[in-house]
């Protein structure tokens, strides 16, 4: 007797079937078809940049002719035979070095202003923050206006206090400064996340402080930073990732000088792209800087160990 | 009680997807369908020009227009200009001319544009482009070497033109033919401002009289230098880190202008070897830095990029000025100023520059592109730019039009621009231009921080760039 007289003419849909049958009914289409745009978007314009920007960087291309391949030739040159690499790398580093810790503490100690309860405080925060919304190119020229060594408000001010205000961009030496100067008006970023931090530390843990007799700074030492550390990490990543791409100041208002002062690595990755047209050379430097970001993040997050999670293992 | 199903008054989600993916291929299939046909010409004007498109030749008025689509770069006070002369062409001429306008001041933002659009084989039939980087694409053939048409054409002659006109639109170092036909052309005067002499009891500038660099412009310039106390240069108190007004702009990137002027050369003669470190070389980029670093008359580079500084804010008491500045700084101004020759140094040479209309190779309306450059380059669309009042015409019979040399406004003396054309001279421009342009402001501004010496300075300009005609890239 078959399967089918045994059931009374029924069969019984094959394994396919069912599958085809479930996946039709079930909201999985629909979870694709809404999900789509969002996949494509980053397939065709993100994703598939990426991967032509790999492939040509193993090419010498300059958009007017089609690609050679060179192999690693863009690679060797760029650590070899090309001065303003490594000046480039110097200045960004250099720039990197000194502005990730500053952001982050000055970052944190506006937040822990921001988090006082005092009145009018919504007004504060909006201020603070509103220089983050300002968009890149407008920030720069901006503070062109605010760097001004003969007219600038900057410098005005500090007459006023009796100090000699320096020449800022004008020359090398303080042209990192200023840049790292602005970079901090722009805190106000991070500081909103600071503040979401701080907000979400239970009171308890600070009661308990009081309870134990501990002043304002065991609350700070004890409670605050430990269940900050995951708000401060996140910081950081996005810091040292944001901080190694700077350009749009650079391109704006100094054009890498005065002597390659501000030569940041960026802009020398767009000076060979757009000006030189060596899309080639251009995508292997974008590689390298990709590869060094995802280096330094892996290294940051192996070395993650202060981060507190709470609810979670030591580290995680 | 059960509520009654509402169907056939929402969409499902299934339907919903549905129609939204028959909806999208829908858009699909339309985007890539024929392009609609260009709209019908108007008929020609009876009283149009006709050279560019003589009657006879015109078909008729019932066919269809092939459309020649234009990339056109230009600076937002030119807009004006540009729209005129496109309007004027489509109502008088039967191809149809689409414009693309790039907004912007900024060349950078244009040429990545204009490569976007090479990437994606879409380019334009013609573009404006700037004497910069069109060396790059002629050697690559991505514009087409206009010899041929030149050659075919009874109107548009070479020698009607302005030497610098010729010259910025070839490259000697390529094969020395015209890729380009000139459209925005001008040339460097120095300009000064009335108020500020007159406040400082300085008579105003003889156009008649030439000053030099050295002897008269560097004295001049220190009677206008002001601190915020008011005292100039010659002032033992007077404080140069806080300087309210400078007495001269040399626009020191104009560095092979002052070079030629010192009488050095920033090249032997067929671009094989830098030559800017000779005596004469250093001895006037030393005068730039003078000025600026031990006169203190002058803004730095450094400070003229990072800073918002212009003479017509009136903070300058005399800038060196292009023909293509005037329609910035006349309504800015407000204040009488005019314009004068500029200074001399020890050879008399003037320093011009011109943009162009190019014709892509890939058009496949390499007729009518040509007319349309032609057009705008010696013809009515010429006329437009002129009515700008930021360009000499490249045409020398033809400069002397009412739009350029009667105005209204400050500057008044516009025969000084006239005098440097005839003057001639210009940038060395080669193949290279667009690193060599960036090294060199780049490598003098090493100086000019007092990073290294000027003669350093001019010395590395020269290995770098020998280097960068040995190897095609910078070191």
């Amino acid at each position: 007797m078959t399967q089918a007289q045994a059931t009374g003419g029924y069969t019984p849909p094959s394994t396919f079937q069912r599958w085809k049958r479930r996946w039709l009914r079930s909201e999985t289409l629909e979870g694709y078809g809404f999900a789509a745009p969002a996949v494509l978007g980053f397939l065709i314009f993100t994703a598939g940049p990426v991967i032509i920007s790999l492939v040509l960087s193993m090419t010498q291309y300059n958009i007017l002719k089609p690609p050679t391949f060179i192999g690693l030739g863009n690679y060797i040159e760029a650590f070899t035979d090309d001065s303003l690499f490594w000046k480039s790398v110097r200045v960004t580093l250099f720039y990197a070095v000194i502005a990730v810790p500053l952001n982050l503490v000055v970052g944190f100690l506006i937040a822990i202003l921001m988090n006082q309860k005092i009145r009018g405080m919504s007004l504060y925060r909006t201020l603070w923050y509103m220089p983050a919304i300002v968009p890149a190119v407008a920030n720069a020229v901006l503070w062109q206006w605010v760097l001004n060594p003969d007219f600038g408000l900057l410098n005005l001010l500090l007459g006023k206090l009796g100090i000699p205000g320096p020449r800022w961009l004008v020359v090398p030496n303080t042209a990192i400064p200023a840049f790292l100067l602005m970079n901090l008006w722009a805190v106000g970023g991070g500081m909103l996340i600071y503040l979401g931090g701080l907000q979400g530390i239970p009171a308890h843990l600070y009661e308990a402080v009081d309870i134990d007799g501990g002043n304002t700074w065991a609350k700070f030492r004890h409670v605050t930073i430990p269940m900050m550390t995951p708000v401060i990490f996140f910081n950081l990543i996005i810091g040292l990732i944001n901080t190694f791409q700077v350009f749009t100041p650079a391109y704006v208002m100094t054009q890498g000088g005065p002597a390659y002062a501000t030569y940041f690595y960026v802009l020398h990755l767009f000076k060979n792209a757009f000006q030189y047209l060596r899309m080639g050379y251009a995508s292997a430097l974008a590689w390298v800087l990709m590869v060094f970001i995802l280096l330094l993040t892996a290294v940051v997050f192996r070395t993650s160990d202060w981060v507190y999670y709470e609810g979670g293992e030591a580290n995680r | 009680m059960n509520e009654q199903p509402t169907k056939g008054k929402h969409l499902s989600r299934r339907s919903f997807l549905t129609a939204l993916g028959a909806g999208g291929a829908a858009m699909a299939v339309a985007a890539c369908a024929a392009p609609a046909a260009a709209p019908a010409p108007q008929a020609p004007v009876a009283d149009a020009p006709t050279a560019e498109a003589p009657a006879a030749e015109a078909p008729a008025a019932a066919a269809p227009a092939a459309a020649a689509k234009v990339l056109n770069h230009m600076a937002r006070h030119d807009f004006e200009a540009q729209r005129g002369a496109l309007e004027e062409w489509n109502k008088s001429h039967e191809t149809q001319i689409k414009m693309d306008e790039v907004v912007g001041d900024s060349w950078d933002y244009y040429r990545i544009k204009m490569m976007q659009q090479l990437a994606a084989g879409n380019p334009p039939d013609t573009v404006f482009t700037d004497v910069w980087y069109f060396r790059l694409y002629a050697m690559d053939d991505v514009f087409l070497n206009l010899e041929e048409l030149i050659a075919s054409d009874g109107e548009f002659k070479k020698d009607d033109l302005w030497q610098v006109c010729i010259e910025n639109c070839r490259s000697p170092d390529i094969n020395g033919e015209m890729y380009v036909l000139p459209y925005d052309y001008g040339t460097h005067v120095l300009a000064y401002n009335k108020k500020l002499f007159e406040e400082t009891g300085v008579d105003p500038l003889d156009p008649t009289k030439e000053l030099n660099w050295e002897t008269d412009l560097l004295p001049l310039a220190m009677k206008f230098t002001k601190d915020f106390n008011g005292k100039t240069p010659e002032d033992s108190d007077f404080d140069p880190m806080r300087i309210n007004q400078y007495g001269i702009n040399p626009y020191n990137y104009l560095f092979w202008w002052f070079v030629d002027q010192w009488g050095g050369k920033c090249f032997n003669e067929d671009f094989t070897k830098s030559t800017m470190a000779s005596p004469e070389g250093i001895a006037a980029i030393q005068y730039l830095y003078d000025i600026m670093n031990k006169y203190k008359v002058a803004p730095s580079p450094a400070y003229t990029q990072s800073q918002p500084i212009s003479f017509s804010a009136g903070k300058i008491a005399m800038s060196i000025v292009a023909t293509w500045d005037l329609p910035g700084i006349t309504p800015e101004a407000d204040f009488e100023w005019d314009v004068v020759a500029p200074p001399r140094g020890k050879v008399k040479i003037g320093d011009g520059r011109v943009s162009g209309q190019a014709i892509m190779s890939t058009t496949e309306m390499k007729e009518d592109a040509w007319e349309w450059i032609k057009w705008l380059s010696i013809g009515n669309g010429q006329n437009y730019k002129q009515a700008g009042g930021g360009a000499i015409h490249p045409v020398k019979a033809k400069a002397r039009n009412d739009a350029f040399m009667k105005r209204t406004k400050s500057p008044y003396n516009m025969e000084a621009f006239l005098y440097e054309a005839e003057l001639g001279g210009g940038p060395p421009l080669w193949k290279q231009w667009h690193y060599y342009i960036d090294l060199v402001p780049a490598e003098l501004g090493r100086a000019y921080a007092d990073e290294i010496t000027v003669e350093e300075a001019v010395q590395s300009v020269d290995d770098k760039t020998d280097y960068l005609i040995a190897n095609g890239k910078l070191p």
